[in-house]
């Protein structure tokens, strides 16, 4: 679910020069819906942000295991392991079947284009501490923009579920943001 | 004379072979033989559009890492036959340089009567793709992921 507009994060995040950017977005949202079912097509989104989830948790663990000194990976790595507990979660609630994703190993993926994804991240964030921390600030973004879009129309408990993975996704923007300005 | 003709319709019928989406193990055949020949257009006709505008976006990524400009050209894939153009055009020298992959052991599992999930080893690494079927054709498709019928 990599959007325009979070391809557009992507500016900020890797390749602007200056280290602190603006905040944008906005936080919470999603929507005041009322519904309590979920349909075909949010049950497969559910399911796909499930997987992505692993891509930002892996990311994290192996820059942080590169970057040993960089402590905010260290730090946010059991909260992603989290928000992975949760998609786990719904995807349980409203039977979506997650048995055919295997999240054991690190950095391995069966879909081939999260395969690709985790590898573009990893590369462009193992040059240096700066842009592992960047490509942080990137994951953030991106994990942002897909809950502020996949809250649409879901029910309530999920919406609630996805506001607080979005405030979580806040706090760690708000740290690589901190990391940033360090460098 | 009638020897060349027959050549002609074996290379034929071998290169229609390698574009079949008769079935989901033929699509993933398909989308391997797209990316591994940086055949975008056979990429596009292989996959559902959504997870075809992924996959072009996922893998010009680590291009727009490396280049300014055509980062700016990505934020704005989509928006243009132009843009996606130059997006695709770049998606294609990657994968031309890249190393063609090999795929082995393909066991389809279907996922009720219009989906189906291919396992697979690529480079002898586990993979899976998702296919749905359009009309009589299977397509590449991420989100089909799970039984609906």
């Amino acid at each position: 679910m990599i959007k325009n507009i979070a391809i557009a994060g992507l500016t900020v995040a890797l390749l602007a020069t200056s280290a602190v950017a603006a905040k944008g977005g906005k936080r919470g949202g999603g929507g005041g819906t009322t519904t309590t079912t979920m349909t075909q097509d949010q049950k497969d989104t559910l399911l796909f942000i499930y997987q992505e989830e692993k891509v930002a948790r892996d990311t994290y663990i192996t820059l942080g295991n590169i970057f040993t000194n960089e402590r905010t990976f260290a730090s946010i790595q059991g909260s992603e392991q989290k928000h992975m507990d949760s998609a786990q979660g719904l995807c349980e609630k409203y039977g979506v079947n997650i048995s055919n994703v295997d999240e054991t190993d690190v950095g391995v993926f069966v879909v081939p284009v999260l395969q690709e994804l985790y590898d573009t991240l990893i590369a462009q964030g193992s040059t240096s501490a700066l842009d592992a921390v960047k490509v942080g600030e990137y994951v953030e973004i991106t994990d942002i923009d897909d809950l502020e879009h996949a809250s649409i129309g879901m029910p309530d408990d999920v919406v609630s579920v996805y506001d607080n993975l979005k405030a979580g996704s806040y706090n760690h923007l708000d740290a690589f943001r901190n990391a940033i300005s360090k460098y | 004379m009638r020897f060349i003709v027959y050549i002609g319709l074996l290379l034929s019928l071998l290169g229609a072979q390698e574009h079949s989406l008769a079935t989901p193990k033929e699509a993933v055949k398909s989308y391997y033989y797209a990316m591994n020949h940086a055949d975008i257009e056979l990429l596009k006709k292989v996959m559902v559009k959504e997870s075809y505008d992924e996959t072009i976006q996922i893998y010009a990524l680590s291009v727009a890492l490396k280049d300014k400009a055509f980062h700016d050209v990505l934020k704005q894939y989509g928006s243009s036959p132009k843009i996606d153009k130059q997006v695709e055009e770049a998606v294609r020298k990657k994968l031309k340089n890249s190393s063609p992959k090999v795929i082995s052991d393909l066991v389809k599992t279907p996922l009720g009567k219009s989906r189906a999930m291919v396992r697979y080893k690529e480079d002898g690494k586990k993979k899976q793709l998702y296919t749905s079927i359009h009309g009589k054709e299977w397509k590449i498709d991420y989100m089909a992921g799970r039984q609906i019928d």
